[in-house]
Order: structure tokens, then C-alpha cells, then sequence
């Protein structure tokens, strides 16, 4: 099998291979950007909160670093280069992060394809993350706000101040590629203490994990009696979301750190007119977020892709140029990365992975299917014919979907005219016939001509005057 | 992503919507009292029609442009008077996007009031045929709380104000007009290609042209009376130049057709620099040959 | 010039062999001259391929010598025009190229190591020399070999001409002028002699020019006029029969093999005169057949009744096909022609070339200087013997200098039969003033009148035709006596050739002999500085670019991007898509936010603009903006309106007081982005308009400032890709410069903001 790859791709492929090379040598470390993580958490006691949750990553590979936010040796970057590949920041107890940890800097990290996790709370949410926040669209509310939900609560730990909400996990879609509603968990509930956010309507951001409709945040100071002000209520509250930038780069902000804490993980619920009492998911929880903004799943890479000519034997592969009117077959091979391996790729039931041929607007936006399947990808093709328009068009599958790495393939090819021997010759056209008859005669009637001007006797003296015209 | 939210979104009110009726019996928050009315500015309001917890409006209530929807309520923890912590009205549309507006509540005497007007209402709900008006009550403590519908509302919309308002959307929307999702499909419709007329019409025509060779034939060796009895003479007289002259002539005929077949121009170039020269030697001798005969008077 | 000295020795020498051998000598001499007053641009900067046009032939011979005629043929360019492309064997004249492709190709075979490049740099100077020699050929049909030995010399240094052909130049004009008076030359010819063969000739030179330039066009209407002009006046014979039936009919099947060309002959309006005269001859031939057989004169009378109706009938079909559409109206150039004011109006992007401006009255004298005045003299003397061939070189006349009139460029087909006319006159002139015998009063009554002194054995039917048309001069001119009269005269002229030498060489070396690409200017102590920004630009582009970058300027520098650069425009100099260069011409006029998704749809990575104001270097993009504009609002009149770009008192302005479209417009951010860095504060001078800058220059969100050259002429800049997280580039350069977004007020009563996808 002959795969050419573009630029991009092979430049992605040997970051992949990098990586690879990275996991050899360091045990398994399941993430694909790398197994770096610095941790910017304030206090011993605090990491001790965490122990389960810093154990699983550190089960999974990761090597943690902790930091202090304030910490003047902390550092994101070495000669320009990330020295972290993930990051993930707990709100601090003072009033912000120190000059390492500046919005700039993290946006940078971003840029240069580090993963972050920002996490904040109702009460120590400094104005950098806010800031941050706001360039990636996400509005958080200001201090003190909290979230309550009257109608889902535990009853159990808040029975009168109704903020630890219960959340269910987040359903499937059969539209979008699900890598937080693990069918295999006992529990089905989340429970979560402390604040939401809003989102824009920019493309890159998705929220995981939704607020009920009952629930609201409000001003804990301000309007303890009655909420007059709420930030936001309901369904458009929303508790952990995630932004994929362009460059894959993840980034996801969850309202609260402590659903990621010892004392959330063992909790055990009571909503409000149940009677049983039950575990709840946030471990798992927290292991399918951060392993989907490390990188450990919903990677999905572009294997090879090949066009060529469908009627052609031995057509080559990937030429530069095709004419108008050929028959083409295109061939896209994906692959999914989920958790330690390389899976085929799978589209979900609602969803298409979508050819444009493309020259300023698509001509053809045809569905790929899949063809064949290996061990580590899956091959999608579709077949047809190139429109009868020439200049430079492209094959594009840009497939950007919630939750996945972008695939956005471009590959330009010229479409050139017929050439000047490639028309239909004219006896195969019938309306030609008669002018070609017309020339056959033409060219006996000269020829004939011809034998008659050079060998004709004259016969009488009429028939001579009117042929040596 | 909008389905994932819409499918939570019928989960939860139908969750809510079981807690209410399963608290109505413990005594859970409510109101009574309901009354709505539609008012233009400066104009007096409409008459106003009541609801209540158990009995929403059973007429969609139109807004136009101009005018305000004003609710009024009596908030109660289950029979006293009080105030909830949570009371908002929330609007939404049958796409399960919601908005909420938290009614002003006049202390423990439980008389809330909320207004609504066009202004008020994000562009994209605005736009909707319907909205749902519920309201929801609850607060800390253990009485449980209860989210009600008490009726639709029908946004009144000029032509003018729908640009506008399609306009505002897109505004809204910003980066989000691109949705991330799988797109129509497309398929190229090609041009048509040029069409022969019938064989059969080619077919008379094509035969009609080469009948005219036979006319000419007929025409000239039957009427007209040319022959070929010279022949021999000329050959008598140029032995070469003559067949060598009528052969090349063919020939260029020949180079013609396979230019025309399957030579490119190179090839028929060269053929034709042979051919040439040879054709333009021997016919002037074959020629000059023809003339002498002329001047003889044979022709 | 060296022909009126010759000129004496030959009327003494009457042997035929040194005759002979001087016109060899002198016409060497004269194509020697013409070929070293082309070399000026060569001398002073380099063997370097001129200006525009010249880029996209010199890339386009490249392509032939490299793949063959076969695949030039088929040649589908995917480097301009992006993503269109275009169809680049089927649109040119490749009679260029070709030739320059024979001529390397030819040299190559005789194992001369030369460069195509140095083909093409001297092709147009080396065509010069033949035009030189096809010019004496024409002259000497016209008059006699002295006129057309002078004609060739002034040919061959002519302004008007040099200015298209220096070497460097290398344009289809470059052969064309020669194809032009050689197809001239063998159509005169084949009228005179009446014969199939030269008619045939004629035709294939035809071919050849149509293969070669889109003047083409002038020759399918000047032969028709001809013919028409010579049965008008009642001058048809057998020998125009066969002279123009056998050029129209192998012309028009040859010119239809070119396939820019393809069907026009027979489609198109500019190409109905020759049709149409075509079938007016069969016509004519037919009654004069009928005449010979049936003298009656009522016949003659139905006959031309007859010929009356048709004409009006075919005039009437003619109309129908182009109301129908089967034949295509004129094209826009061809309107222009006629009225100046059309193009302006309609189709701005012809009227924004500068050669298709009208001519300015000086510029007749500076490429032409005497001759220009010896032209009407040249002229009349064809009236004088108005033979067959005569008519043709003043209805050749006529046209032309309307033609020039209209359009500089057109300049160039005025030249040849501005050089013939006054070559005929001059000769005349020098034939009766260098006689050195004294004419015998009653023999010069025949002899002199016009010229035919030196040739004794003036053909007797010449004097006859002349009768019946200028009778009252007859006998007036008697002849020269005098001998100081003839000192004076000849002295006079020499003296004039001496000064139109003169002149002509200063015109070549200080006008026509810049290469464009490369700039040079005088420093205050007289020595030359050569500015050259545009190859320095280009050059980076090459070194810097990725081989597949699609670079967007203006189509004025499209070939040369192309050609020096290599890479990918959007849009060049062969302006085939209108829509196209208007959707350049509304990037360059739009706000950034407007801007940026076209850049984006067309895959845009660099945007090149031409700035002048820190060099005063008045062709750039600010001065040609208007024209971006005219053409982008010919095509959304809705989205970009010129009024917008002038200040309420109608100025076009580019300092404070520029409207704020302006200022927002892309062009003017790219033009005067930083360029207040380099003066002190508020002291920026834009040294084209004159103008104070204000303070603070334009910020420039969607771009990036890649390249400005040495002098700041070119300017180049990156298109940034989207931003990484989905902002707009405004709010992502104002968050990298620290500046914080103002918190999201509570307004007071605006309606919420919520998510909604």
C-alpha cells in the first residue's frame, strides 16, 4: 500500500512518533501531548485533599510537579519551549497567580499546544483567570457567587444550604463522540459544589458538563435572602466546559476543584424525595476529563490519503493534476487514539465524515465511507466524477467535530481542460458525418480532377472551354 | 451539542415536573392568584386573565412590539405567605433554550410581580413562534420547590422588526454561526453535452453528399465526355513525372488523413517536406508536359 | 543619412553590380543600426526581460522550451489566477514564443550555448532589423529603392517603434511590426502581380501575425478597406480577384488553427469586413464576367440594382446574427476605439491601463519628430500617382493616425507608414534636388514631376494614369535650374537628418530604455543610483515563501510575480476575469473585517503593495487605487462606493483629512503601516501627494508585515492565520498588547446574551 502524506501530516506523524518514543522510555504514559504535568496547587494540606485524584494520574503515567502559583521558580517555559505539556491549575488562597502564570502565558501555552485545566471556585477565582477565561469566551461570575440547586440537592451534606447539586453524568449522543458517559460506571450521578460559568457561541467551546434547569448562581453576599440578581440560571449555566483550540491545544475550565477532591470521590448522596443512597461518579468523572484534556482520548489522526483515477488499472497515486470530466476515488484512512492505543476511527450513527471538492465553494460535499478496516484505522472512501470546471480545486475533509481533534485536510490538485487531443474525435460524433462525407468528396472529386486535367482527351469542343477554367 | 442539552433538558423537567406533583401532597412552594395582563404603553390594560399553579392559561397570550406582559402572583411556602429565594420566571422556546427573569417580590407578603416586553427577550427566543412561560419557586430548606407552566406567549412581529431581529441574530451568534456538525451534501449538476441529431436525418444527409460525387463522376464522364485516353501519351511522353506527380498528390492526401488519424504536427510536417518538393518537381514537368499538348491542340 | 550621399554615386554609376551591392551594404548598415540603438538598456543596467508583459512571455517561452509545443499547447497554468487558473495555451499568441523557441532551439542544434533568456532579450532588437528590411521592401513598391532605403533607415530608428522593441522588450509587437509590413509588403505584391502564389504568401505571413499579436486584427481590416476602396473606385481587375480570394481564404483557415483565435473569423464583428468584402468581390467578379458577354446597358443598370439589394440584404443579416448573438458584438477595446469616452464608463478596467489612453499631441513629435511633418508630404504624393498600391498607403495613413490618435499604444502601427510616406517624399525631394544635370525645359515637363530624374525610362502608362487626375499641374514644375536652390534644399534636409538622428537617440537612451523593473536616478552630483526594489522584493519572495504561496497584489504586478518571483498570483496583466481582479480590487478597498475572508477563500498568504511615498515614486498602489476601486464597485456597486474614498469637497486625500474609509481600507493601512516610525513625531511626509501623514499610522490586525523593501517601494505582509482559540484578530492583538477587555456591564435593560448553539 503506497500512502503519500502531506507536509502537515508528516510533520504530525513524527511529533506522534515522538511521543512514542516518549512512552517507550517512560513506562506508559497515556497522554499523547506527554506525560509532564505541572500541578499549581497552594499548600501541603491541600495536595492532601487530592491524594486519589493526583494517584490516578500518577497511576496513568504522568509525572506530577507541584508548584506554588506564586512560586518565582515556576516556570512554563524553557528557551521558548513548553517545559510542561499539561497544566493543570487549582484557585489560589491569595488573590491571584504570581508573574509566571499571567493570561498571556497561559495563552501561550495554549499556543504551543500545552493542555490546561483551570479550575476555580466561588471564592478564590483570581481576576487573571477570570481574564483568560474571558479571551476563551467563558464568562466566570464574580467572586462569592455560588450555585444552588433547590430541586437537586444532597440531602445528605447540605441539607439546608443546598450546594452540593446533584448533576447526572452527561448523556450519549449519537451525534458527537462521547468520552464522558462511560456506560461501564455504577453511579450516574455527579455531585458538585461551587460556582458555574456562561459560554459564547464560538465554535471551540462545549460544554461537558451542564447545569439543571432548576439550578442558578447567586451572590452570596449580596442577596442571601432572596436572589434578585442571579448570575445565570439554569440551562445556560454550565459547570465544566472545554475549548479545543485550532492547534488541538485543550483547554478546560470546570466551576469547581473541589468535585475533584478525597471528600467528593467517597461521597456517598441522598436527592431530595429518594431514599436510597448512592455512590457518586465523580472519580470517574475526573478520570475521563482529564484524560480527554491531556489527550488520552478523542485524538483522532489522518493515517494517509490517497486519490487516483477510479477506472485507471494502474492509475497513479495522488497525482497534482486530473482533467474535467474523470472519474476519481478518494480515500481517507483515520485512526482514533483512545486511552494507550490506536483504534480505527468511527463515525457516530448521526454524524458524516464529509469530502468538499472545493474551488471557492464546494462542488461536491460527498460522504466517506468506510470501506475497509485495519487494526489501527479505519479507511473511508467515496467515488465521483470531477465537474467540468477546471482550476485549482481541492479534496477537503474538514472534519471538525465536539470532542475530537480537528482533521482538516487540504489537498490541492490543478483540474485541468481537455486537452487539444482529448476532445471526442469526430467520427464518433453522428452529426459529424455528413461533413466528413463532405470531405471524402471533396478530396476523390480533386483528385479525380486532377487525372482528368492531366490525361483527359478532348472529346468535342464545348465540354473543353468550360474545364480549363 | 444542542441535542445533548435538549435531551437533559426534557429529563429534568420531567424530573422536576414528578417532584412537584410528588410535593404537592407534602406541601411544597407555590402561588395563587396568578394574573396576567397585556398592556400597550399609555393605553389602558387588557382585561387580565387568572391562572394558578394547578390551572395554567389555556389561550396563548400574543405580545406585540409595544406592549408589556405583566404577571402577578402570591408566593406561599406551602399556605403562609413568604418569600422563596429562588422565584424566576423562565421563558423558553420548544428547542429547550431558556431565559429567566427573577420576580420582584414585595418582602414576607409573598406579592411578586414580573413584567415582560419585547426588549427584554434575547433575539433568538424572540424569533420563536411560541414561548413557554413557567415559573419556578424554591429555597433553602426543606420545603421542596416546584416549577410551573402557566402558559405560552406569542411574540407579535412586523416585518421590519423580523430583519431586525434576524440581524440581532446573527450579531448574537458572532463565531457561532459556524456550527460544527455534518454538513448537506452537495452534488455537481454538469453542463449538457451537445446533442447529434438523429442518425437516421445524418445518415440521408451523409448519403446525399456522396451521391453528389457520383453526379459529378456522371457529369463529367457521362455528359460532359472527359476520359482518361491520354494516358498512354503522357506516360509516352514524361514516363516519370507523371505517375510521380499523381502518386505524390495522393500521397499529400494520405499525410492529410494521418495527420488527421494519428500523426501530431512534427511528423506531418516532415512527410510533407518529402513530399512536397517531390510534388512540386515532377508536376511541373508533368504540367509543362500538359501544356505542350495543349499547344498542340490535343486538349 | 548615408543614402543621400550614396544616392549621387549611384546616378553616376550606372553599374548594376555595385548598385546592387551598396543596397546589401546599406541596408547591413541600417539593421546594424537599428539592432545597436536597442542595446542602450542592455549597456547601461543588464540583459534583463522589461516591464510587464515581457515577464509573462519570457516565463511563458520557458514553458515551451522546457515541455515542447505540445504540452505549451495544452498548457493549463495553475500559478495565476488562483484557483481559476488559466487556460494558458488557448489564450496567448504564441507566435512569440515560438519563434524565440525555433530561434534557441535552432542555435542550440548549432552548439551556441546560449540562455533563453538572452533569446528573448534580443529577439525584438533582431526583429528590428528585418522590420527595417521588410519596410524597404514595401517602399520599393511604392516608389523606387532609394525611398525605400530611406524608409528603412527611418524605421529603424524611429522613436515610436524603438519605444516597443529595445532589447529587454520582448512583447508581441516585438515581431509583429515586421510580420505587420511584411504581410503589407507581399499583399502589395501579390496586387500587383495578381498571382495565387503570392496571395498564398501573404496569407501565411497573415497566419504568422495572427500567431503572433492581437493587431492582428488591423491587417484583416486594412486588406478588406483595400479592396473595397479600390472597387469603390471603380479599379477592379482580375489581379485583385486572385490577390484577395486566395489571401482571405488560406488566411482565414490559417488564422482559425491559432487557439486563442479559434472561431472569431467567422463570428465575430471585427472579422465581418473581410467576410463581407469577400463576398462582394465574387460578386464584382461575376458582373464583370457577365459584362463581357452582355454589353446592354439596361442590364448593366439591373445588374447593379441587383448588386444594391444585396449588399443592403447581407448589411441586414449581418445586424440580425449580432442582435441574435450568433456573431459576437464588438468587443469592448474595439469600442473604445471609436469613442474615447466608452471605456471609462463601461469597463474601467481598460480605460485604467495607461497605453489606452488617448495620445497627447507632443508625443507625436517626440516619437516621430520630422517625420510627422513629412507624412501629409508623403501623402500627397501618393495622391500625385495614386496607383492601386498607393490607395493603400493612405487609407494605411488615414487609419492609423486616427488609431494613434486614440490610444498610445496604437503609436505603434502609425510608425511604419509614417517612415514610408515620409521616405517617399523625402526621396522625391533628394531626386529632384541631387540631380546634377540641368533638365532640358521641354523633356522636364514628364520627368520631373515626380522624382523620376534618376530612372530615365519612366514607364510610359504611369504619366498616362496621371493625366485624368491632376491636370492643372501639369506642366507647371518644370525642373531645377539653379544650383544654389539645390545646395539649400539639400543642405536644409541633411541638416534635418542630422538633427532626427539626433533626436532619436536621445529619445532611445533617456525614454525608451528603462527596464522598469529596475529604477535609476540621478543623484545631486550627477552619478547614477539604481534603485531596485522590485527585484529585491521579488527575490525575497522566492528565498522566503513556500513554493505554493498565493501571493495578492494588484494585476499590474502579476507577471512580474509570476515570472521573477515564481509563485502563485490571484490576479496578472492578462485581465481575462473581470470579477476576479474586482474581488482584489474590493480586498485591497475593504475594512480589514471584509478583507480578511476573501485573503481567506482564496487561500491568500502574502499581500503585495507598491508604496512610493518615501522615494516620491509615483506609480504605486495609493495613485492607482482609484481604479481598484471603479472596478470593485463595477461589481458590488452596493459595498464599495468611490464617493466614499473623497472628502466632502470631492478631494482624494491621504492625510488627517482622508474620509475614514479610507483610512479603514486595507490598501492604506498596507501602504502607511509604521511608516510614521521613520520621521520624528508628526513630521511623516507622503513625498507623492505632498502631504503630512497623521501622527498615528494605521494598525494592521489581520496582517503581519513580512518584507518592505530597500526604498519602501514594496511592501509585502503575511496574512495571519485564524486565531488560535477563536477570536477575532482585533481582540487577539489588543489582549497580546496587555490591553484589558472591559468587563461585561450589566446594561441596564439590553436583552440577556445567551448560548445558543
Amino acid at each position: 500500500m503506497r500512502f503519500a502524506t502531506n507536509r502537515a501530516m508528516t510533520s504530525r506523524l513524527y511529533t506522534i512518533a515522538c511521543a512514542f518514543g516518549l512512552f517507550a522510555s517512560l513506562a506508559s504514559a497515556a497522554s499523547l501531548t506527554g506525560p509532564r504535568l505541572l500541578v499549581v496547587l497552594e499548600g501541603q494540606d491541600e495536595k492532601a485533599n487530592y491524594s486519589q485524584f493526583f494517584g490516578d494520574l500518577e497511576e496513568r503515567g504522568y509525572q506530577l510537579k507541584f508548584e506554588s502559583p506564586k512560586s518565582e521558580s515556576l516556570s512554563l517555559f524553557t528557551h521558548g519551549e513548553r517545559e510542561y505539556d499539561n497544566v493543570i491549575l487549582f484557585p489560589p488562597k491569595s488573590k491571584g497567580y504570581g508573574p509566571n502564570l499571567t493570561p498571556q502565558l497561559l495563552l501561550q501555552f495554549a499556543n504551543q499546544a500545552g493542555n490546561l485545566l483551570l479550575l476555580t471556585s466561588p471564592s478564590s477565582t483570581p481576576e487573571q483567570t477570570r481574564e483568560f477565561a474571558r479571551e476563551l469566551e467563558i464568562s466566570l461570575p464574580p467572586r462569592d457567587f455560588s450555585l444552588v440547586d433547590h430541586f437537586n440537592y444532597d440531602t445528605l451534606s447540605a441539607p439546608s444550604k443546598h450546594d452540593v447539586v446533584l448533576v447526572p453524568r452527561p448523556k450519549a449522543s449519537s451525534s458527537t463522540q462521547n468520552y464522558f458517559s462511560d456506560s461501564d460506571s455504577k453511579s450516574d450521578v455527579i455531585a458538585f459544589r461551587g460556582v458555574g460559568h456562561t459560554l459564547g457561541n464560538g465554535p471551540l467551546l462545549n460544554p461537558i458538563l451542564t447545569a439543571g434547569r432548576t439550578s442558578y448562581a447567586y451572590d452570596t453576599k449580596e442577596d442571601a435572602t432572596y436572589a434578585e440578581d442571579p448570575w445565570s440560571v439554569g440551562s445556560q449555566l454550565h459547570l465544566v466546559s472545554a475549548l479545543q483550540a485550532r492547534n488541538n491545544a485543550r483547554i478546560t475550565v470546570s466551576g469547581s476543584a473541589e468535585i475533584f477532591s478525597d471528600e467528593f470521590f467517597g461521597m456517598k448522596v441522598k436527592a431530595q424525595g429518594s431514599n436510597k443512597k448512592v455512590e457518586v461518579a465523580n472519580r470517574v468523572f475526573a478520570k475521563e476529563v482529564t484524560g480527554w484534556t491531556f489527550k488520552e482520548t478523542g485524538v483522532v489522526k489522518v493515517v494517509g490519503i490517497r486519490h487516483y483515477l477510479t477506472s485507471g488499472v494502474d492509475a497513479p497515486i495522488n497525482p497534482s493534476m486530473y482533467r474535467i470530466k474523470n472519474h476519481v476515488t478518494f480515500e481517507i484512512e483515520l485512526s482514533e487514539y483512545s486511552n494507550d492505543q490506536w483504534n480505527p476511527y468511527l463515525v457516530p450513527s448521526d454524524d458524516a465524515l464529509q469530502l468538499e471538492f472545493t474551488m471557492l465553494d464546494p462542488y461536491y460535499r460527498l460522504p466517506l465511507l468506510p470501506s475497509t478496516f485495519s487494526l489501527n484505522s479505519t479507511t473511508f472512501t467515496t467515488s465521483f466524477k470531477i465537474p467540468d470546471q477546471h482550476g485549482v480545486f481541492a479534496f477537503r475533509v474538514n472534519y471538525k467535530r465536539p470532542f475530537i481533534t480537528n482533521v482538516d485536510e487540504k489537498y490541492t490538485v490543478t483540474v485541468r481542460h481537455f486537452a487539444h487531443d482529448e476532445y471526442t474525435r469526430s467520427w464518433d460524433i453522428s452529426g459529424a458525418w455528413v461533413w466528413m462525407a463532405g470531405i471524402a468528396v471533396t478530396v476523390a472529386g480533386w483528385v479525380a480532377f486532377c487525372a482528368v486535367w492531366l490525361w483527359s482527351a478532348p472529346v468535342a469542343g464545348k465540354s473543353k472551354g468550360k474545364k480549363s477554367q | 451539542m444542542r441535542l445533548t442539552i435538549a435531551s437533559d433538558m426534557s429529563f429534568w423537567t420531567f424530573l422536576a415536573l414528578s417532584f412537584s406533583t410528588l410535593a404537592a401532597a407534602a406541601g411544597t412552594w407555590t402561588f395563587e392568584n396568578g394574573k396576567a395582563s397585556v398592556s400597550a404603553k399609555g393605553s389602558p390594560s387588557t382585561e387580565s386573565m387568572s391562572f394558578s399553579a394547578t390551572k395554567p392559561l389555556t389561550s396563548p397570550l400574543t405580545l406585540s412590539a409595544r406592549e408589556t406582559l405583566r404577571l402577578t402572583f402570591t408566593l406561599k411556602d406551602d399556605a403562609k405567605t413568604a418569600r422563596p429565594h429562588q422565584a424566576f420566571l423562565l421563558v423558553s422556546d420548544d428547542t429547550g433554550l431558556e431565559t429567566f427573569f427573577p420576580l420582584s417580590v414585595k418582602g414576607e407578603s409573598g406579592k411578586a410581580k414580573v413584567e415582560l416586553s419585547h426588549k427584554d427577550l434575547p433575539a433568538h427566543l424572540l424569533s420563536a413562534d411560541k414561548l413557554s412561560l413557567s415559573i419556578a419557586l424554591g429555597s433553602f430548606g426543606s420545603t421542596p420547590g416546584s416549577i410551573v407552566k402557566i402558559g405560552t406567549v406569542q411574540p407579535a412581529l412586523d416585518a421590519a422588526a423580523k430583519v431586525l431581529l434576524e440581524q440581532q441574530k446573527v450579531k448574537d451568534l458572532g463565531e457561532g454561526a459556524i456550527v460544527y456538525k455534518a454538513k448537506t451534501y452537495i452534488q455537481h449538476t454538469f453542463r449538457e453535452d451537445p446533442t447529434s441529431p438523429p442518425v437516421a436525418i445524418t445518415l440521408v444527409f451523409t448519403a446525399a453528399v456522396l451521391t453528389s460525387l457520383l453526379g459529378l463522376f456522371i457529369a463529367w464522364f457521362g455528359i460532359l465526355g472527359a476520359n482518361l485516353n491520354h494516358l498512354p501519351k503522357a506516360l509516352g511522353s514524361a514516363p516519370i513525372s507523371h505517375p510521380l506527380f499523381f502518386g505524390s498528390l495522393v500521397a499529400l492526401e494520405g499525410i492529410f488523413f494521418m495527420y488527421y488519424t494519428q500523426w501530431n504536427l512534427f511528423q506531418t510536417l516532415g512527410a510533407m517536406g518529402v513530399v512536397g518538393p517531390i510534388s512540386l518537381f515532377s508536376g511541373s514537368r508533368a504540367l509543362r508536359e500538359v501544356r505542350a499538348r495543349r499547344e498542340r491542340g490535343e486538349r | 543619412m548615408s543614402s543621400t550621399g550614396v544616392q549621387s554615386i549611384l546616378k553616376e554609376e550606372s553599374t548594376r553590380n555595385i548598385r546592387q551591392l551598396l543596397k546589401v551594404v546599406i541596408l547591413f548598415t541600417i539593421a546594424g543600426a537599428a539592432v545597436s540603438s536597442r542595446l542602450f538598456s542592455v549597456i547601461r543596467f543588464e540583459s534583463i526581460i522589461h516591464e510587464f508583459d515581457p515577464w509573462f512571455n519570457f516565463r511563458a517561452s520557458k514553458y515551451l522550451v522546457k515541455n515542447g509545443l505540445y504540452n505549451f499547447w495544452d498548457w493549463f497554468d495553475d500559478r495565476t489566477w488562483h484557483p481559476l487558473g488559466r487556460v494558458t495555451g488557448g489564450t496567448l499568441y504564441p507566435g512569440l514564443m515560438v519563434t524565440s523557441g525555433v530561434i534557441y532551439h535552432v542555435l542550440r542544434f548549432l552548439t551556441f550555448p546560449v540562455d533563453i533568456r538572452n533569446v528573448c532579450v534580443l529577439l525584438a532588437p533582431a526583429f528590428s532589423g528585418l522590420t527595417a528590411y521588410a519596410t524597404y521592401l514595401f517602399t520599393k513598391e511604392m516608389k523606387d529603392e532609394s525611398a525605400g532605403l530611406l524608409a528603412a533607415a527611418f524605421i529603424g530608428i524611429a522613436p515610436g517603434y524603438i519605444s516597443r522593441s529595445v532589447a529587454g522588450s520582448y512583447d508581441n509587437e516585438a515581431i509583429a511590426i515586421f510580420l505587420l509590413m511584411f504581410t503589407f509588403y507581399l499583399w502589395i505584391k501579390a496586387l500587383k502581380v495578381g498571382s495565387a502564389y503570392w496571395g498564398a504568401l501573404c496569407a501565411l505571413f497573415y497566419f504568422y501575425m495572427v500567431a503572433a499579436w492581437g493587431g492582428y486584427v488591423f491587417i484583416t481590416n486594412m486588406i478588406p478597406l483595400h479592396a473595397l476602396v479600390l472597387m469603390g473606385m471603380g479599379r477592379y481587375s482580375p489581379r485583385l480577384y486572385v490577390a484577395y480570394t486566395s489571401w482571405f481564404a488560406l488566411g482565414t483557415l490559417g488564422s482559425m488553427q491559432i487557439p486563442f483565435v479559434g472561431f472569431l473569423p467567422i463570428r465575430s464583428s471585427e472579422h465581418m469586413s473581410a467576410l463581407g468584402v469577400f463576398g462582394l468581390i465574387q460578386i464584382v467578379a461575376y458582373v464583370e464576367f457577365l459584362r463581357q458577354y452582355v454589353p446592354s446597358r439596361q442590364f448593366k443598370t439591373l445588374v447593379k440594382s441587383f448588386f444594391a439589394i444585396t449588399l443592403v440584404g447581407s448589411m441586414a443579416v449581418l445586424v440580425l446574427l449580432t442582435l441574435s448573438g450568433v456573431i459576437a458584438p464588438w468587443s469592448g477595446r474595439f469600442y473604445s476605439l471609436w469613442d474615447t469616452g466608452y471605456a471609462k464608463i463601461h469597463i474601467p478596467i481598460i480605460a485604467s491601463v495607461s497605453e489606452h489612453q488617448p495620445t497627447a499631441w507632443p508625443s507625436f513629435f517626440f516619437d516621430l519628430e520630422m517625420l510627422i511633418w513629412m507624412f501629409p508630404a508623403g501623402i500627397y504624393m501618393c495622391f500625385n500617382t495614386l496607383e492601386d498600391h498607393h490607395v493603400f498607403v493612405i487609407i494605411y495613413g488615414i487609419l492609423a493616425s486616427y488609431f494613434a490618435g486614440v490610444m498610445v499604444r496604437l503609436m505603434l502601427t502609425l510608425t511604419p507608414v509614417v517612415c514610408v510616406a515620409a521616405a517617399i517624399a523625402l526621396s522625391n525631394i533628394l531626386d529632384a534636388y541631387l540631380s546634377v544635370k540641368t533638365p532640358v525645359a521641354p523633356d522636364a515637363q514628364t520627368a520631373s514631376i515626380s522624382g523620376e530624374v534618376s530612372e530615365p525610362d519612366t514607364p510610359v502608362k504611369k504619366v498616362e494614369k496621371r493625366r485624368n487626375l491632376l491636370d492643372s499641374t501639369k506642366g507647371t514644375i518644370i525642373g531645377i535650374y539653379s544650383g544654389t536652390s539645390k545646395l539649400m534644399v539639400v543642405g536644409a534636409f541633411t541638416i534635418y537628418l542630422f538633427v532626427f538622428v539626433l533626436h532619436c537617440t536621445w529619445v532611445t537612451s533617456n525614454a525608451y530604455s528603462s527596464p522598469s523593473v529596475v529604477l535609476a536616478s540621478r543623484a545631486a552630483d550627477g552619478s547614477q543610483h539604481i534603485i531596485d526594489d522590485y527585484r529585491e522584493a521579488y527575490y525575497w519572495l522566492r528565498k522566503n515563501t513556500p513554493e505554493d504561496a498565493k501571493i495578492m497584489s494588484w494585476w499590474d504586478y502579476g507577471y512580474q510575480i509570476g515570472g521573477m518571483a515564481d509563485r502563485t498570483t490571484l490576479v496578472d496583466n492578462n485581465t481575462w476575469n473581470n470579477t476576479h481582479i474586482a474581488t482584489v480590487g474590493k480586498a485591497m478597498s475593504g475594512r480589514e473585517e471584509v478583507s480578511y475572508p476573501i485573503l481567506r477563500q482564496h487561500d491568500v498568504d502574502y499581500v503585495l503593495v507598491i508604496f512610493g511615498g518615501l522615494l516620491g515614486y509615483s506609480g504605486d498602489d495609493i495613485n492607482k487605487f482609484l481604479w481598484m476601486i471603479r472596478i470593485a464597485e463595477g461589481v458590488w456597486p452596493n459595498e464599495v462606493k468611490e464617493s466614499e474614498f473623497f472628502t466632502s469637497r470631492g478631494e482624494y486625500r491621504v492625510d488627517d483629512q482622508a474620509t475614514d474609509v479610507m483610512k479603514n481600507s486595507l490598501l492604506y493601512k498596507m501602504s502607511y503601516y509604521g511608516f510614521e516610525r521613520l520621521f520624528p513625531s508628526g513630521q511623516a511626509t507622503d513625498r507623492v501627494r505632498n502631504v503630512k501623514l497623521p501622527a498615528k499610522g494605521p494598525e494592521l490586525n489581520t496582517l503581519e508585515e513580512a518584507f518592505t523593501s530597500e526604498n519602501w517601494i514594496v511592501r509585502i505582509y503575511k496574512v495571519k492565520p485564524l486565531d488560535n482559540i477563536g477570536r477575532d484578530h482585533a481582540a487577539a492583538s489588543a489582549f497580546d498588547t496587555g490591553k484589558k477587555k472591559t468587563k461585561r456591564g450589566k446594561a441596564a435593560k439590553a436583552a440577556r446574551k445567551l448560548r445558543v448553539v
